[in-house]
Parts: C-alpha cells; sequence; structure tokens
C-alpha cells in the first residue's frame, strides 16, 4: 500500500470536542451497523435537520454518511479544510478559521485533483489523470495531524465528481471525458464497476436508501440515474426539464454546467445549478442561469412547464389613461418573451444546502458571488434570499483589494454560519460569514487565504480571471468563456447565429449577434423595430453554429472562424467580443479589446487542459482505422491533415441540412475542423445533425471523403481510430 | 425586468404602443368584488377572540382585511380534500379558512392566503397592474384584480379606488403553479411603472403530506 503523509493544522479546541462527542456515542447512520469510517460526529449538510419550507410529518429519513464532493471540505471535526486544487496539482489543507498569513500545507494526490469529500476521518480525492493513464480515487485517513494515504484505486480516465452512500460504505464517482460512473467499495477498496453515461458526467449523488445515484451533466437536459447499485446496476435517463417557468412556451430546452448536485437533508428533493441555454430574460441571448428540482421519490420534476395559454390579465380597459411609459412596461410584462423574474447568478458552478435556513448556497463562477436561494420552491432561482458579493467589484470584497475570481467550490461549517469559497482564478478560499436571521447582508468582514502564488505572466493571470468572468466590460456580454467552453471543452449546444439588416431608412450597420433561442431573437427583433432580422423567417431564425472545443485546439497561427474569417486567433476573439453583444464591446479606438485578447490567449493556450486521451498504444481495429484515414482511397487526411492537429484550415462547401428552428445555409463553406478530442464531442458537423461518430462516418453521404465504399467493419474500425484521437 | 424596459423605450414607443393590443387580456374575472378593501363584498375580520366571522364594510377607507396570522393554521394542518370538486363560487368564499404560508418578503407580507375545499385563493392588495401566471394547468385557475377601471378618470385614481388582485387555483397533489402580480407603482419623478411583484409558487410533491406554498 502506498502511504503518504503530511501535517496538517490541528484545532485542538474542535478535535476535543470530536472526541467528546464521539464519547457520547453520538454519530450518524445505523448505529448497529459497522461503518468503515469512523469519527462521523461533527457532520455538517446532510444531518437530519428539518428546513423551514418543510411541512411536518414529511419522512424525515436520517442520511448518516451520504456526502457530495466539491472542490472543497470541511473536515469532520470543522478544525480544517480540504481544497482540490486543480490547476496546483495539489491536496491543501487550511487550519479554520481562516488565516491569511498560515501558509497551507499541502501534499500531491499524483495529479490534478477535481473534488474532495470528507466522511468521518476518511477524506477521498478524485484525480482526473495519473502518471499511470487513468483516473483515480485516494483514500486518505486523518490520524492525529496526519494525512496519510490509504488506498489509490484506478478509475476511467477523468475522475471528477464523488459522493458516498448513506451508510458510508460505498463511494460513487464521474468519469467526465470517458463518460462513465464507478462504484467503489469503501471497505474492501476496490472498483466494483463502471457503468457508460451520457457525455460529460460530473454531480453524483445517492437516493436516501443507498440504492440509486443520480448523475449531472456538463451537457443536456436529462440526468442520470442508476438503480440496484449494490447488484444488477441499470442505467436509466431522468427528464428534467430546466428552467421551465422562464422557457419558451411547450419547449423543452437543452441545459449545460450541469457541474453540481445537491440534496435536502431528508434526501426527498434533489438540486441541479445547471444553465438552461435558450432561457428568455432581459438581454439574455445566452439563458439563464438556473436550479431545477427532482422530486427523488419518484424521479419527477417538481416544476410543471410552462403554458402556451396560460392565464395572464392586465389593466387594459384604462390603459390610455396612462403615459407612455405605463403602457409599454405593461405591453412588455404581459409578453411572451418576459419570464418570472430575473437572474441573480451566472454559471452555477457548486451549491450547498444550508439546512438551518432551508437554502441553497450557489457559487456563481460568472458573476463574482455566492447565492443563496430559498430551496422549498419549485424554481429557487426565484427565491433570492441574499447574495455575497466576493468579487474585486463588490463592495464586500476580500480584504486588500484581492480579488475572488472563478467561485468554483463552496463548503459549509459545521455551525452553518461559514461558507467557505474556491476562488479559482485567484488561488484563493475566502471565508462568507452567513447570517442566522432573516433581513438585509451587511458585508462582514471576510476571511482568506491564498493557496498559490500568482502566475508571473501578467497577462496569463488577468486572462485566466478573464476567461470565467461574465461581466467584463470588453469580452464577456454577461456569460463568460468557460458559460460555453466548461473546462475548454463544449457545451453540445447549436446556437442561433442571427444576422440583423439595418433599419429601412437609416444608415445603421448590420451585425451579428449569437442567440440560444430563435423566440428570444425574433423578440429583440421586435422591441427594436429597427433591426429586421437577415436569415429568419416563419420556420427559423438564424445560422446553426455549434460550440467547439477549444482546449488544445488553438496552438495554430489560424485562420480561425466558421468560414476561416480570421487570420488569428487575436482577430477570431476580438470578432467574438462583438459577436456575443450586440456589436457594442466598448470603443472599438481604445487599447482594451486587443489587451484583453493578448490575455486570453495568454491563458486559452496555455492554461486550458486537454481531454485526457488514453495513453495506451493503438489496438489492432484502430490501427486498421488509422490506415484507412489515412488511405488515397479514402481520403480522409487530405483535409484532417494528421501533422497540424487533423485539420487543413481550409474551407470547404457542405451541404445545407434544414435544422428545426434555424434559417437554412446554402451553399455555404466551412472550414475544417480540427478531430483532435472529437470522441468526445458530440453532436457533429456545424448544426449538429449527427448524434455520434457511427453517423457521422455511415451516413454523411461521401461529403467527408469516400467513406460509402467501406464496408461495416471498415467504418467499425474507422471510428474505432477517430475516438483515440 | 426595468432594463427590457428600457430596452422597449430605447427601440421606440411606437412600435411598443403599437402592439399594446396584444395578449393583454385573457382569464377574464368571473366576478367583480375587490378582494382586499372594498366594501363591496361581505369580509371576513378576525374577533378579538381571534375566530373567524362575516362582516360587511361599505367605505374604501376601511383598512384592508387583515388576519391574525398567529392563530390562523399552518397549510399542512389543514385537511385538504384528495376529491375533486367545482371551483368556488364568489359567495363560498366568505366561509373559507385562513391559513399560514411562507411569505418571508416584506411585499409579501400584506398578501392573505386562504382554504376552501381544495382550492386556494391568495390574494394581495397593491394597486395592481396585472396577474401572469407561468406554469402549471389552466384548469379551475382564475386570476382576477381591481379596479376594473371603469369609474377612474385619472390614472393617480388607482392609489385611492379599492384594489388588489386574487389568485385562485386548485391544490391537487403532483401539480405545480407560478403566478405573479404586478403592481402600478409611484416612480422617483411622480410618474407611474409597472413592476414585478409578488411570486407565488404553489408544489405539492408526491411524497410530502402537504402542498408548499411560498410568497415572495
Amino acid at each position: 500500500m502506498l502511504r503518504r503523509s503530511v501535517k496538517m493544522p490541528f484545532n485542538p479546541i474542535a478535535g476535543f470536542a470530536t472526541l467528546a462527542l464521539l464519547a457520547m456515542g453520538v454519530g450518524c447512520g445505523d448505529e448497529n451497523s459497522s461503518t468503515p469510517l469512523a469519527g462521523s460526529a461533527a457532520l455538517s449538510g446532510s444531518a437530519a435537520a428539518t428546513p423551514p419550507g418543510a411541512p411536518p410529518g414529511d419522512p424525515q429519513a436520517v442520511t448518516g454518511l451520504a456526502r457530495e464532493g466539491a472542490s472543497l471540505a470541511v473536515s469532520s471535526d470543522g478544525a480544517r479544510l480540504y481544497l482540490a486544487d486543480e490547476d496546483g496539482a495539489k491536496l491543501h489543507i487550511m487550519g479554520l478559521p481562516l488565516d491569511a498569513s498560515a501558509k497551507p500545507t499541502s501534499t500531491d494526490p499524483g495529479g490534478r485533483p477535481a473534488q474532495v469529500a470528507v466522511v468521518g476521518s476518511t477524506v477521498l480525492a478524485t484525480v482526473r489523470m495519473t502518471k499511470e493513464g487513468t483516473g483515480a480515487l485516494v483514500v486518505y485517513e486523518e490520524k492525529l495531524g496526519d494525512l496519510v494515504e490509504a488506498a489509490r484505486i484506478a478509475l476511467p480516465r477523468d475522475a471528477w465528481g464523488v459522493a458516498t452512500s448513506p451508510d458510508g460504505k460505498r463511494a460513487a464517482v464521474t468519469s467526465a471525458w470517458t463518460a462513465q460512473v464507478s462504484l467503489i467499495d469503501l471497505e474492501q477498496k476496490k472498483l466494483v464497476w463502471s457503468r457508460d453515461v451520457p457525455r460529460e458526467p460530473r454531480g453524483v449523488t445517492f437516493s436516501a436508501d443507498g440504492s440509486s445515484v443520480y448523475v449531472s451533466h456538463l451537457v443536456g437536459a436529462n440526468l442520470t440515474r442508476i438503480d440496484d447499485v449494490g447488484n444488477q446496476p441499470r442505467v436509466v435517463a431522468v427528464e428534467l426539464p430546466t428552467a421551465p417557468a422562464r422557457s419558451p412556451a411547450a419547449e423543452k430546452l437543452p441545459a449545460s454546467l450541469g457541474y453540481a448536485l445537491v440534496t435536502n437533508p431528508e434526501r426527498d428533493r434533489l438540486y441541479a445549478p445547471r444553465h438552461a441555454l435558450g432561457g428568455l430574460g432581459m438581454n439574455q441571448w445566452y439563458g439563464v442561469a438556473t436550479v431545477d428540482v427532482l422530486d427523488m421519490t419518484d424521479s419527477k420534476p417538481l416544476a410543471a412547464p410552462r403554458q402556451v395559454n396560460a392565464h395572464k390579465t392586465f389593466i387594459k380597459p384604462f390603459m390610455e389613461r396612462f403615459d407612455t411609459r405605463v403602457q409599454i412596461s405593461l405591453w412588455s410584462a404581459a409578453s411572451d418573451v418576459v419570464t418570472v423574474g430575473a437572474s441573480v447568478f451566472t454559471q452555477p458552478r457548486a451549491a450547498v444546502y444550508r439546512p438551518t435556513q432551508g437554502t441553497l448556497l450557489v457559487a456563481s463562477e460568472g458573476s463574482g458571488a455566492v447565492v443563496e436561494l430559498d430551496a422549498s420552491m419549485s424554481d429557487p432561482t426565484l427565491g433570492l434570499v441574499r447574495s455575497y458579493g466576493v468579487s474585486a467589484s463588490s463592495s464586500a470584497a476580500v480584504p486588500d483589494g484581492i480579488a475572488c475570481g472563478a467561485a468554483s467550490g463552496i463548503a459549509l461549517a459545521a455551525d452553518d454560519g461559514t461558507a467557505y469559497v474556491h476562488c479559482r482564478a485567484t488561488d484563493l478560499v475566502v471565508a462568507v460569514l452567513l447570517p442566522q436571521t432573516p433581513g438585509d447582508y451587511d458585508s462582514p468582514p471576510q476571511r482568506y487565504v491564498r493557496f498559490a502564488e500568482p502566475s508571473s505572466n501578467a497577462d496569463y493571470a488577468m486572462g485566466r480571471q478573464l476567461f470565467y468572468q461574465a461581466n467584463d466590460q470588453y469580452v464577456s456580454g454577461g456569460l463568460g468563456c468557460a458559460g460555453c467552453h466548461p473546462d475548454g471543452r463544449d457545451d453540445g449546444f447549436v446556437w442561433h447565429e442571427v444576422e440583423f439588416a439595418p433599419k429601412e431608412g437609416t444608415q445603421g450597420a448590420t451585425f451579428t449577434n449569437f442567440f440560444g433561442s430563435g423566440s428570444l431573437a425574433r423578440s429583440m427583433a421586435a422591441f427594436w423595430n429597427s433591426s429586421p432580422i437577415k436569415n429568419g423567417n416563419e420556420t427559423g431564425v438564424g445560422y446553426t453554429r455549434q460550440t467547439p472545443i477549444i482546449a488544445g485546439r488553438l496552438k495554430s497561427k489560424g485562420p480561425y472562424g466558421w468560414r476561416a474569417e480570421n487570420k488569428t486567433l487575436d482577430s477570431r476573439l476580438l470578432a467574438g467580443f462583438d459577436l456575443h453583444r450586440w456589436n457594442e464591446s466598448g470603443n472599438k479606438d481604445s487599447a482594451f479589446p486587443p489587451t484583453r485578447a493578448r490575455q486570453l490567449i495568454a491563458f486559452v493556450r496555455e492554461g486550458l487542459v486537454s481531454p485526457p486521451l488514453d495513453p495506451a498504444p493503438l489496438n489492432a481495429e484502430e490501427t486498421r482505422g488509422k490506415e484507412i484515414f489515412t488511405s488515397e482511397k479514402v481520403g480522409c487526411s487530405t483535409c484532417h491533415v494528421p501533422e497540424t492537429d487533423y485539420t487543413n484550415r481550409s474551407v470547404a462547401v457542405f451541404s445545407a441540412f434544414p435544422q428545426r428552428g434555424y434559417f437554412e445555409e446554402k451553399g455555404a463553406s466551412y472550414k475544417t475542423p480540427s478531430l483532435l478530442f472529437v470522441g468526445g464531442s458530440a453532436p457533429y458537423f456545424h448544426d449538429g445533425r449527427f448524434a455520434t461518430l457511427e453517423d457521422v462516418v455511415f451516413k454523411n453521404g461521401d461529403q467527408m471523403g469516400k467513406t460509402s465504399q467501406l464496408d461495416a467493419s471498415e467504418k467499425k474500425a474507422l471510428v474505432a481510430f477517430l475516438r483515440r484521437l | 425586468m426595468k432594463r427590457l424596459f428600457a430596452i422597449v423605450l430605447a427601440g421606440g414607443a411606437a412600435s411598443a404602443a403599437a402592439v399594446l393590443g396584444l395578449g393583454v387580456v385573457s382569464g377574464a374575472p368571473a366576478y367583480s368584488a375587490a378582494p382586499g378593501a372594498s366594501g363591496r363584498v361581505p369580509r371576513m375580520q378576525p374577533s378579538a377572540s381571534g375566530s373567524v366571522s362575516a362582516s360587511a364594510s361599505a367605505s374604501a377607507a376601511v383598512p384592508p382585511r387583515r388576519f391574525a396570522r398567529v392563530n390562523m393554521p399552518e397549510l399542512a394542518d389543514v385537511e385538504i380534500p384528495t376529491t375533486r370538486s367545482g371551483k368556488p363560487k364568489r359567495d363560498e368564499w366568505q366561509a373559507a379558512q385562513p391559513v399560514r404560508v411562507s411569505q418571508p418578503t416584506p411585499r409579501a407580507k400584506d398578501c392573505t392566503a386562504v382554504v376552501l375545499r381544495e382550492y386556494m385563493k391568495v390574494s394581495c392588495p397593491k394597486p395592481m397592474a396585472g396577474i401572469r401566471q407561468f406554469i402549471g394547468g389552466i384548469k379551475d385557475v382564475e386570476l382576477f384584480i381591481y379596479p376594473k377601471g371603469q369609474n377612474l378618470t385619472q390614472s393617480f385614481d388607482v392609489f385611492t379606488e379599492p384594489n388588489g388582485g386574487d389568485i385562485v387555483f386548485p391544490l391537487r397533489r403532483g401539480e405545480n403553479y407560478m403566478f405573479q402580480f404586478f403592481e402600478i407603482s409611484q416612480e422617483y419623478d411622480g410618474g407611474f411603472g409597472v413592476s414585478e411583484h409578488v411570486l407565488v409558487d404553489i408544489s405539492w410533491a408526491g411524497s410530502r403530506k402537504a402542498p408548499t406554498v411560498v410568497l415572495r
């Protein structure tokens, strides 16, 4: 057994309190069962507290040792904070309360850690890719100030999310890029099984009885449930419509950014913070952030869909007696594009349930804030209780002007009175004091710890913040780069690239904007009444533009853009700043946009980590596929040149393919895309017409090479090779 | 909402006004009683002992009806029939049971909730510009706003006339509704505006004994 140890800060008061509680027999779980995980006295979060919103008589199942992981977690005795520092490839240990002058201790988990979970005296950390070319779950034991590695369990590559079962005997781990979920026996410290699930599984949690696990995904609105995990695991898709109150009526929207899953203490409600692509809201071309709620007892969504013919009544009979402002406001309130509430956060990245208040705390990666939401509502997003600013621009900024960039993880202290927030882009953990009573939050002082030194490359350091930040004046237009390119990957979404013509009789310029929904594009055009849509008709709006993966694909000088219209990455970014914000990204004569582009390039080329590819040599079938790929007879490599990231970066005419809701783009030519990481970036083509690589190879109609002449086994081999790129 | 309004204004008042007639009214009221302050309908006033009795008031100056929250049962303690019945008629609401629901925001504190059979009526007393249903089925749902406007001569009459709005909906296991009141507000410059007011969220998950009703 590999053993590594590291000294931890030890809080004697909290430590002795824990020992005292243990001596009194205080703990969770079935007292008759022998759990492998001792020392569970000071558990927070999943203790059987009654949230204010829960009516009496509800099931109060004690969920014991069930935990969902995050990038940081509080030790069971409340004395330490563990942080999975993915960018620094370290596991940090900080004493509590946070002390800016105390340097954290660290250990090397053998790769980039993604999440950490604490169960009793056991600390679990997922590692995305080890030196051996696998993912891993590393099991540590706390022993008198030491953190000792007790086991290292190899898992499918890109191990990311972790959760423990109510009895503490099992852990479930998601492997993001390889799209698998694994069950680990923590008593035997071994992998029990792995199962294929849809793309990018991330958040994971157990049901109240431990027989099922629920999984969220970065791509798509469905959750995954795996039933009967102890015997014959079965993978089931669970429909969870995203932001139904803010969707166009009768439409089911796609979702993204499903990093986290959280339950209430009773485990009858499952909360899925994510992004509703195409959700309606004020100026929200990109959609809306949301928390969707599933009833875990029957796997049904709590919120009903928005109705086409829902009731509304307004004071029309005497509207004419009011001034124009009221009339316009009334029209807006009654229009179909307006939805309930406003988005109060952007790019949800992590969440935790706050038992004493019956609320959810959500870390907003894009807006540098933590929001507290009413968890009793069918759409908690609409029940903002408080917002805690942790960014540099907020009045509650961390002392000394230190900014919390990219709030990526959140953990709750055992007393429910402090939230610890992981600020990934600025290498900080900050403490946010939470009021225990209703009322306004008056910005109490915050504590923080810096766990890594900033990069000496100032451009890189700023670019790292800009990549996640949603509200930079020049770059983001309400959604950060990471909002569509989570981890530098893609959201699997096909956007509406809408071209607006100048208003008749004016000197206005044509401009283009992306929209998550064609409905919103139409409505905005109607609002303006000055920008008719050039590429829209009664059946569809905007050209199809699928989000591409960018991590590891930006080494080339250029050209970039769907039609290779930008010679360099700088010019592509500058164009992008406009594309996402009505051609209004600030003063075009200003030096800021080019500076911003330079800073972002420094980060996206060096800081984004490529998806972890299988390091094993090609097998026989894959080798055969490679031969087919490079053969003159088939011709794939003519355009997808292996030496230049599997692209020649030139344009070719492609057939139109009418996609429902979009405007057909006839006779268009597109730049040959890179095939790097193509195995994990479904759907395919600019319009997402093919759901799988098999469809691409079997059904492309010789638009890409001459694959129709291949027999089934050759096509299968070609697909196998493509998965290795 | 305010930002959207700003966009509309920037885009041209004429175009917006041209479509004012679209999609403005549906779910027409079945009766015209004022829910919060008027004397047109016999009101239920809490007695000194805390019990509820019917009384009538003829003056708009009478303060809005308020229930003594402390004596109200929690919604979870009220027996809600599982059988389906028809929507209550106007007069039936006099016998409704005031209940306590979640009202965590100051603006929701003035609203009241009453239960009759498997129906709930939520009433809020502000001058209302309108009410919208966002999610949930439309059967057995009714929205009412007051005043009706026929007697108003000036726009600021809305602040002196009986006003408010009611939402009536069924409480049934597995069903979920969401509504929003929009109030007429007086702006800093003396003009009028329309603002989002109380949000009403109703859900009854299959596993829960009682529905969850949140007014925020």
